[in-house]
């Protein structure tokens, strides 16, 4: 039988998880000054200061620390997977990228790079609606068509064009997963 | 959070229903209001549940609601089927109240088996509505809906996923403009705080 737990939207706060977790994303960054007793940071160098100049990649919590624009120790790019190119890829076929794998919490993670001094930065935030949109309605369809079906996987076969459950955000499977709970309640209702 | 079918049912319990009661009985003192007094073959409105409970006794005979008859069914699904909008249900539950009198008792509903499947067929057809409506919702980029005449059980089916979905949504574009300002150079408290959520 379906759980009768609160079903909550998601929303980020200072001890969600998710968000916590997406803001371990790595960003390149490029030290712009001698950092002393850094050398951690880069683990392939023995030195114990950071020179100037060194690409090191740094958490975006780490990052958005070093590189506030009065103090900005390092300057940072996006990471690849927020590129252009990227972007692009997400905007010509949003619904078949793996965003499971292009970080696990792309999302989340996107949203928290927006806090970061880039250029970049808003055209990131202005892509995701899009990409959200055109990938919840891909899923609309699958969580209430089988109820034997585990995963949209075996769906997809049949259709052709839902989103595959592993290819998934987070986001998008606890949407996902919170349907599938309605919409079996429902019918088990409905049949009883 | 949203109520679950079997929570809706509860509250189709609390609508008001004719019987014919087979037995006498002074007014009954409940808490949600009195009951009676029950005479042997005088029809008398009590909630659903009530009515439903003394029928499995065999205790009264139900009478039903005006809308739940052949002629009037196959009228609403012709409106339904021909309207684009969703038509105004006859009860706010009329799916749960069906549901549950057809358990108990069918062969007090005139044409049983007819009314079942009008029911049914009405159902099916609002449900197919609300799914393409939900989907042009989305792919339009709206933000928030407007849905009339929709009963509480419709909702159940869409709930998490069509809320869920547009609340994400809201929030990333909440972000963008959030995004922009910062950029644009305004790194007040104000912008800072709500970048971080």
């Amino acid at each position: 039988m379906s759980t009768k737990e609160l079903r909550k939207s998601f929303s980020p706060s200072y001890f969600a998880l998710e968000d916590i977790l997406a803001s371990q994303t790595r960003v390149p960054c490029k030290t712009e000054m001698n950092l002393a007793n850094c050398g951690f940071l880069d683990p392939s160098q023995e030195n114990k200061d950071l020179a100037a100049g060194t690409q090191v990649e740094l958490p975006i919590w780490a990052a958005r620390v070093m590189s506030k624009q009065k103090r900005a120790f390092v300057s940072l790019r996006m990471p690849k997977f927020y590129s252009e190119s990227y972007r692009e890829v997400l905007k010509a076929e949003p619904a078949v990228v793996d965003l499971n794998k292009m970080g696990p919490h792309y999302y989340q993670s996107a949203l928290q790079l927006c806090t970061l001094p880039s250029d970049e930065a808003d055209k990131i935030a202005e892509s995701l609606p899009d990409i959200l949109q055109k990938r919840v309605i891909a899923m609309a369809d699958s969580y209430s068509l089988h109820r034997s079906v585990k995963s949209t996987d075996d769906i997809s076969n049949q259709l052709g064009n839902s989103l595959k459950f592993h290819n998934m955000d987070p986001l998008e499977v606890e949407i996902f997963n919170n349907s599938k709970n309605a919409s079996e309640e429902l019918d088990d209702w409905l049949r009883s | 959070m949203s109520p679950t079918p079997e929570e809706l049912e509860f509250f189709a319990g609390q609508e008001e229903l004719e019987i014919m009661p087979r037995f006498d009985c002074p007014t009954m003192w409940l808490i949600s209001g009195d009951l009676g007094p029950f005479k042997a073959g005088i029809p008398n409105k009590v909630p659903l549940w009530i009515a439903l409970h003394l029928r499995a006794q065999n205790k009264c005979k139900i009478i039903p609601p005006p809308w739940l008859s052949k002629a009037y069914l196959e009228q609403l699904k012709e409106l339904e089927i021909k309207s684009p909008l969703f038509t105004k249900m006859p009860s706010e539950h009329y799916m749960a109240m069906a549901k549950m009198i057809f358990e108990v008792c069918p062969q007090d509903i005139p044409d049983a088996d007819c009314v079942k499947l009008l029911i049914k067929d009405i159902w099916d057809s609002r449900m197919s509505k609300l799914r393409t409506a939900v989907l042009t919702f989305i792919d339009k980029g709206a933000s928030w809906a407007k849905v009339d005449n929709l009963t509480q059980l419709e909702m159940c089916s869409i709930r998490p996923f069509f809320t869920h979905s547009l609340e994400q949504l809201h929030r990333f574009r909440k972000t963008i403009q959030v995004a922009r300002l910062y950029s644009a150079g305004n790194s007040s408290e104000e912008v800072r705080r709500r970048l971080r959520m």
